[in-house]
């Protein structure tokens, strides 16, 4: 039986719809009015998605009825994980930084493999509503606890939501025209309001549309220029190799380093195996701390289930990041064809001279022998996936459809982000404490006013990011800190939560407030006021490696406070069995009985 | 008379719930050190000792193991221990089945609701 079957009957004539549309378009009045279309038309079809799947109760806005099969679930979870930083920055990244830069793959994909392990089938079976409500209904109904997990959820969420927009702006600055800063706001427009009109149940079906557009969009253009440079073998997955031995032959005519060299680049302040090493692992432990990932686990019918989306969800979320080192090599591999060449006549090359005013491609003739050498170009990481169909001259149509992928992925974050912060606000802070007994009504209204509210308090911080390049560098670092945020705070509280009875409330809550005394200090001494990193077995340890210790302090924090302190009492006991336990069997009758009484909680 | 319960699990005999949670942590603790390989300890001597070492004939190995194999291998892991767990949750409703006359009368009825009884258990 098909779930949500009226969402169903918008999802794909909105989608042909939206397709066919931008060619009628191209065809009356060029392509430069169809792709600013193009992106507008896109926000036009979420909403429209997000309209038909709109909810009305509680249950809906804030777990979207529960009824989100695990497919859909793991593409919604792909569309809310991948940010405009996957989308637009990731390959950047490892064409600067080559084999350095490989701990944002498997840091960003593996963790969900433990997520699939040690946290979504629990979080599901515990029948909380939202990630702070776990971890008080874990501490034995002790409010602080709750506190201190909302407000550990907004240093983390808030920062990444104002990086999502800025992404989102720069789209909408390139393909409509308009100011970046202007651009923000067109987003708060589409995400408000979509967010505003049902909660997780609009947001869950709109980031499935989503995960579908901005899919298509990377893995289809790469294809392309795939295509172009001959790497079919099966496929290109298995073919680039051929492209980086061409590249690194043409690095060592230039002199420089192969580009697969490892532990030649610094990451987080500090280069190194160990560094590497730890890099990753700590992106894996901060992604399953991060709240708007966690939350998704709450959507699917039953803890099976949970666990089931979490596979699909690394299914749908490697398709891009296997994809993401390919566009590196083949970027870099199409820069590296520049080298040697008169500099006038690189300067003549139809894409350089379209972003070289752009300032994401530099050329200064150092030596002044009017030859370009390697180290004479320098280019910014986001051109590598936004220029790609120009490096390649691919169909009009290519570039702007790109844009959209990004402006998806943008969106699809920004939502789920601004989801989990109104939550934490209206169910875990004024539900909980100030009225408990508000009625639904009043509830979903006020979410969906505080979902607008937020959107223009983000909106604006974005807005601060664009016009301040300093300010900008710092929400890019906070983006990366997230995860150490993340990892030092709610990844050992969850865990233990589960697997080790005897965590009592003060060991959660001391846990997490040493996690973050530890993680705090040093991302602000090493990140921001540059100070000299530490070194453990004699090498250096950047500020997302740094997470891994703070993880440590809180896991080391959190058993012995638990130990000196007094035991949960039985209440305790019976939930962690029941997180424990799966469902044996559903019985219908009783399941739906059960739904109608947590709708009327 | 007994009325059905929602969650039939958490009124099985407690050896029946110890049994599932013993079976779970040896199932996860193994896919955990499977997970450790591919996360970390492969990542170890490859840029060392395989750096020479060329996939397809032209990929190198350490790198490729990063870029791709490590993913797919992430996505498996979760097919497999999914499966894996579904058949132990199987087992513990025949366990439990099994042990039909042991049962509280609402758990049973629950049980038979959802058509699992002793005659023919489904999950």
């Amino acid at each position: 039986m098909r779930v949500h079957p009226e969402v169903y009957r918008v999802l794909i004539p909105s989608i042909l719809g939206y397709v066919v549309l931008i060619f009628i378009l191209a065809a009356l009045f060029g392509p430069r009015v169809a792709a600013g279309w193009m992106v507008v038309g896109s926000i036009l079809m979420y909403i429209a998605i997000a309209y038909v799947a709109r909810g009305t109760t509680a249950h809906a806005m804030y777990l979207a009825e529960r009824r989100i099969p695990p497919v859909i679930n793991g593409a919604a979870t792909a569309a809310d994980w991948m940010s405009a930083a996957s989308f637009l920055s990731m390959a950047g990244a490892i064409a600067l930084l080559g084999y350095d830069g490989l701990p944002y793959i498997i840091g960003w994909t593996l963790g969900y493999t433990i997520h699939a392990f040690f946290i979504a089938p629990y979080v599901r079976k515990s029948n909380t509503w939202t990630v702070p409500d776990l971890v008080e209904t874990r501490a034995g109904g002790y409010g602080p606890a709750r506190v201190i997990a909302v407000i550990m959820l907004f240093i983390t969420s808030l920062t990444y939501l104002t990086a999502q927009l800025v992404g989102a702006g720069v789209v909408f600055s390139r393909f409509l025209g308009i100011p970046a800063q202007v651009g923000v706001f067109g987003a708060l427009f589409g995400m408000g309001i979509y967010a505003a009109s049902g909660g997780w149940k609009s947001i869950t079906w709109t980031q499935f549309a989503q995960y579908i557009v901005l899919i298509v969009a990377y893995v289809g253009a790469a294809f392309l220029v795939a295509t172009l440079v001959g790497i079919w073998k099966p496929l290109p997955w298995f073919g680039y190799g051929e492209l980086i031995q061409a590249l690194q032959s043409r690095e060592s005519q230039q002199g420089l380093a192969p580009w697969t060299t490892p532990f030649a680049k610094p990451l987080g302040g500090a280069a190194g195996q160990l560094n590497w090493i730890l890099s990753a692992l700590l992106l894996m432990l901060g992604t399953i701390g991060l709240p708007h990932i966690l939350i998704r686990s709450y959507t699917t019918p039953t803890a099976s289930a949970a666990r089931l989306s979490v596979g699909w969800a690394l299914f749908f979320i490697g398709l891009l990041y296997c994809t993401a080192p390919m566009y590196a090599a083949m970027a870099r591999y199409a820069f590296s064809g520049l080298w040697g060449r008169p500099i006038a006549e690189v300067q003549a090359v139809p894409w350089v001279a379209k972003f070289l005013p752009t300032g994401l491609i530099r050329i200064n003739d150092a030596n002044g022998d009017g030859i370009l050498q390697a180290a004479e170009l320098v280019f910014h990481g986001d051109i590598v996936v936004i220029g790609m169909p120009d490096m390649w001259n691919l169909a009009w149509w290519i570039a702007p459809f790109v844009a959209v992928g990004g402006l998806a992925a943008a969106l699809s974050t920004a939502d789920g982000l601004l989801m989990v912060m109104v939550t934490g606000i209206t169910r875990d802070i004024y539900h909980r404490f100030i009225n408990p007994n508000v009625s639904e009504e009043t509830e979903v209204r006020m979410t969906r006013v505080l979902v607008m509210v937020l959107s223009v308090a983000a909106s604006f911080l974005a807005f601060l990011a664009i016009q301040d390049p300093r300010f900008a560098l710092y929400v890019a670092l906070l983006v990366g800190w997230a995860f150490v945020f993340a990892a030092a705070s709610f990844t050992p509280a969850v865990v233990l939560g589960t697997f080790w009875k005897r965590l009592n409330r003060y060991g959660i809550v001391w846990g997490m407030v040493a996690g973050m005394a530890t993680a705090l200090p040093y991302v602000l001494a090493v990140g921001v006021f540059q100070a000299p990193p530490l070194y453990l077995f004699g090498q250096p340890v950047g500020t997302i490696a740094w997470g891994c210790i703070a993880f440590a302090v809180n896991l080391v924090v959190s058993v012995v406070v638990s130990l000196l302190t007094q035991p949960e009492g039985e209440a305790v006991m019976r939930f962690v069995d029941r997180m424990r336990l799966p469902e044996l069997v559903r019985v219908p009758a009783v399941a739906g009985a059960s739904q109608e009484a947590e709708e009327r909680q | 008379m007994a009325a059905p319960v929602e969650h039939p699990e958490e009124h099985l005999p407690e050896r029946h719930k110890r049994w599932f949670w013993e079976r779970l942590v040896r199932v996860t603790a193994v896919f955990f050190v499977l997970w450790t390989v591919i996360a970390v300890w492969w990542h170890i001597p490859a840029p060392h000792a395989w750096r020479n070492v060329l996939l397809f004939g032209n990929m190198p190995l350490p790198w490729y193991l990063a870029a791709f194999i490590s993913i797919w291998a992430g996505v498996l892991m979760i097919f497999v221990y999914h499966w894996v767990m579904s058949r132990v949750e199987g087992e513990l409703l025949a366990r439990a089945v099994q042990d039909w006359d042991q049962l509280p009368e609402d758990v049973k009825l629950s049980l038979r609701l959802a058509g699992a009884t002793p005659s023919g258990a489904q999950h």
